[in-house]
């Protein structure tokens, strides 16, 4: 702990600076000091409909949701014990467009608060296949397996996916307003209906952290030192699944962030997950809501997509890692 | 981000060309009869000139507004771009155009690139493409099957007017003065439906169409939908007005909503879900003045949003059926 203690100061300044500038900095110009009065003593001028109804809830969802892609990355990392685990890799972004195009397709358009749920279940379901075809035979779920068995889901679901968009109009226009992540315009309720499932799978993934060291020594040492590995892998995927999920489901498939933030918390603890999954869901969303402010400035008075900014910000932040030393050994 | 060609396409440019072109027949043209062009037809288009020699009898398209016109002209194309998947029932065409198909079925085609192989089974002996981004190569190969007719130089893809684009397509047929009969009758309309409402002049209007997240696409004073709204007597409210920078369109966000309350009237494409309840949910959109007056207009009929993506002499009817009425009521 003595080792993270003083970076942990550092990454919790940095989230209070960027929970600040979320909520301070957007495409509508507005002084700093109104902000602050704002949030306190709201007015019912268009500011203060843009503060609290816009912006508060806003960086509300991207704490959430930075901390669920942070978090369930680092979890599948360890999990997988490959150091390029993503939400991408165990399908449950495709599993999530799959069951949002599905439902459009079979049931017209979806209300906006109930494809949620679609999607939701899609990255569920998809994400057991994927365990069950990566588990499946006598070598059980290795690192290799699995990520073998998420590239070929992933690859068969979008092909479905881009089917169904071909023949289908709105399927289309519900997948084109998925493809890209963005944290802005959701519904008010958005926030309560994910924040349940975000919480719990927190919860589940910081209680994970002492089996998976254990994991993380290898199934051998592992098993010698008591490490309950079937136990550890189902509450881990499901923890992923849920975070994952939650995220997935609320904002779109969001990149860079689940795979970058848990190198970064390598880069600053050491491997010990008790340390490395807090502060990766810390950290994420310093990530995340960075990209979401810059995204808000850079094309007034419209906007870019936390989507896009993250990807453009975190492919350079990503190989800075790499670069720079060797990726902390899983 | 990116806007798909299907439901945002972009129109555009000015009616310059066609005016310099001048009203009157061309010599030799004559009073060609409808379905009887003359030749050999020249026209000239940003890859060259083309020479049609004689009355193209299978025409093929994979211009947008291109089948409306082709139609209009009394051609039924062989074969036609994909619009809209849900008008392959209808045989590839718009709603408003099908009765002139006259039983005839186009093969119908993906319009993101040209496949020539399915060109080449239907025997074209004209193929137009003004209202799609036809690239060099396409031409080149386009050539080696038909005559082909590009947009006329001195457009951006996609931005070739309707009015213009009438000419262009005329002139591959050798009928452009019936072309120009048409592109006259689509105008006079226009303006009837402007001189009985003359509150249109005394407004300003936004066409909005909801983005992915929150806010809405604006479209440039000369993008197709725009320059319909202006040709009804609208202005674009200047602050609007000088958000483009040369794009056919801009993004507002949901926080920069307030820049719409200049207007009077709001036409909101309300066609894609759940952008548009996404964007009509925020608490910016319902503060906006037309919004709390009441005065939008909205575009729940893809048909209807189409057909002002892709203005043609036959949309143009019924887009003026749809909305001029729907403009009357939300500005009484």
């Amino acid at each position: 702990m003595r080792r993270g203690a003083p970076w942990l100061l550092v990454v919790l300044a940095a989230l209070a600076l960027v929970l600040l500038l979320s909520v301070g900095v957007g495409a509508r110009p507005i002084p700093l000091g109104r902000v602050w009065s704002l949030v306190w003593r709201p007015d019912g001028s268009s500011d203060a409909a843009i503060v609290h109804d816009l912006r508060i809830p806003r960086t509300l969802l991207g704490l959430m949701v930075g901390a669920a892609l942070g978090v369930a990355g680092a979890l599948m990392q360890a999990l997988t014990r490959n150091p390029l685990a993503d939400p991408g890799l165990l399908g449950v972004n495709a599993g999530a467009a799959a069951a949002v195009v599905t439902a459009t397709t079979l049931l017209g358009t979806v209300d906006p608060l109930a494809y949620i749920w679609f999607a939701f279940l899609g990255a569920a379901v998809a994400s057991v296949v994927v365990y069950g075809i990566g588990t499946a035979g006598r070598s059980g779920a290795t690192p290799v397996r699995l990520a073998l068995a998420g590239t070929a889901v992933s690859i068969a679901l979008i092909a479905y996916v881009e089917g169904l968009t071909i023949v289908d109009r709105e399927a289309l226009d519900q997948y084109r307003f998925w493809a890209v992540g963005a944290l802005g315009g959701h519904p008010g309720s958005l926030n309560a209906q994910i924040a349940p499932f975000i919480l719990a799978g927190l919860v589940l993934a910081v209680a994970l952290g002492r089996p998976l060291n254990a994991i993380g020594l290898g199934e051998d040492s592992g098993r010698a030192l008591g490490a309950r590995l079937v136990r550890t892998r189902v509450l881990g995927a499901v923890a992923i699944t849920v975070l994952c999920g939650a995220a997935t489901a609320a904002v779109g498939p969001i990149a860079f962030v689940g795979l970058a933030v848990p190198h970064v918390a390598r880069a600053i603890t050491g491997p010990d997950e008790r340390l490395v999954l807090p502060l990766s869901a810390a950290i994420a969303p310093v990530m995340l809501l960075g990209a979401d402010v810059v995204g808000r400035v850079v094309n007034r008075p419209g906007e870019l997509e936390v989507g896009i900014v993250s990807a453009l910000a975190g492919a350079p932040v990503f190989i800075a890692i790499v670069r720079r030393r060797r990726i902390a050994q899983l | 981000m990116t806007l798909t060609r299907r439901t945002l396409l972009a129109g555009g440019g000015a009616a310059l060309a066609l005016a310099a072109c001048g009203d009157s027949d061309e010599p030799g043209g004559g009073r060609a009869a409808a379905g009887r062009g003359s030749f050999p037809a020249k026209v000239p288009h940003k890859f060259g000139t083309t020479v049609v020699r004689v009355e193209p009898r299978r025409v093929a398209t994979y211009g947008g507004g291109d089948v409306d016109t082709l139609l209009a002209l009394g051609v039924a194309p062989v074969l036609v771009p994909d619009i809209d998947p849900r008008w392959k029932r209808l045989g590839g065409v718009a709603p408003w155009s099908r009765e002139r198909l006259g039983g005839t079925e186009p093969v119908v085609v993906s319009n993101e690139q040209v496949d020539f192989e399915r060109v080449a089974e239907v025997r074209p002996d004209l193929v137009t493409a003004v209202e799609f981004d036809m690239k060099r190569g396409d031409y080149d190969k386009l050539t080696e099957l038909a005559p082909t007719v590009a947009p006329p130089s001195g457009y951006a893809p996609y931005t070739v007017p309707w009015d213009v684009m009438a000419v262009q397509v005329g002139a591959a047929l050798g009928r452009r003065a019936q072309a120009r009969r048409l592109v006259r009758a689509a105008r006079s309309r226009i303006a009837a439906a402007a001189r009985a409402n003359p509150a249109f002049g005394r407004s300003r209007a936004v066409l909005i169409d909801p983005d992915d997240d929150g806010g809405v696409y604006i479209f440039a004073p000369n993008d197709v939908r725009t320059r319909f709204l202006s040709d009804l007597g609208f202005t674009m409210p200047a602050a609007i007005e000088e958000l483009f920078e040369g794009q056919f369109y801009a993004t507002l966000s949901a926080e920069r909503l307030d820049m719409l309350d200049e207007a009077d009237v709001l036409v909101l494409v309300a066609t894609r879900e759940p952008q548009t309840a996404n964007t009509t949910g925020t608490a910016t959109y319902r503060r906006v003045r037309a919004v709390r007056e009441e005065r939008v207009v909205r575009i729940d009929d893809p048909d209807l949003a189409i057909a002002m993506s892709y203005s043609s002499v036959l949309s143009i009817p019924y887009q003026l059926r749809e909305i001029v009425p729907a403009l009357r009521a939300a500005l009484a």
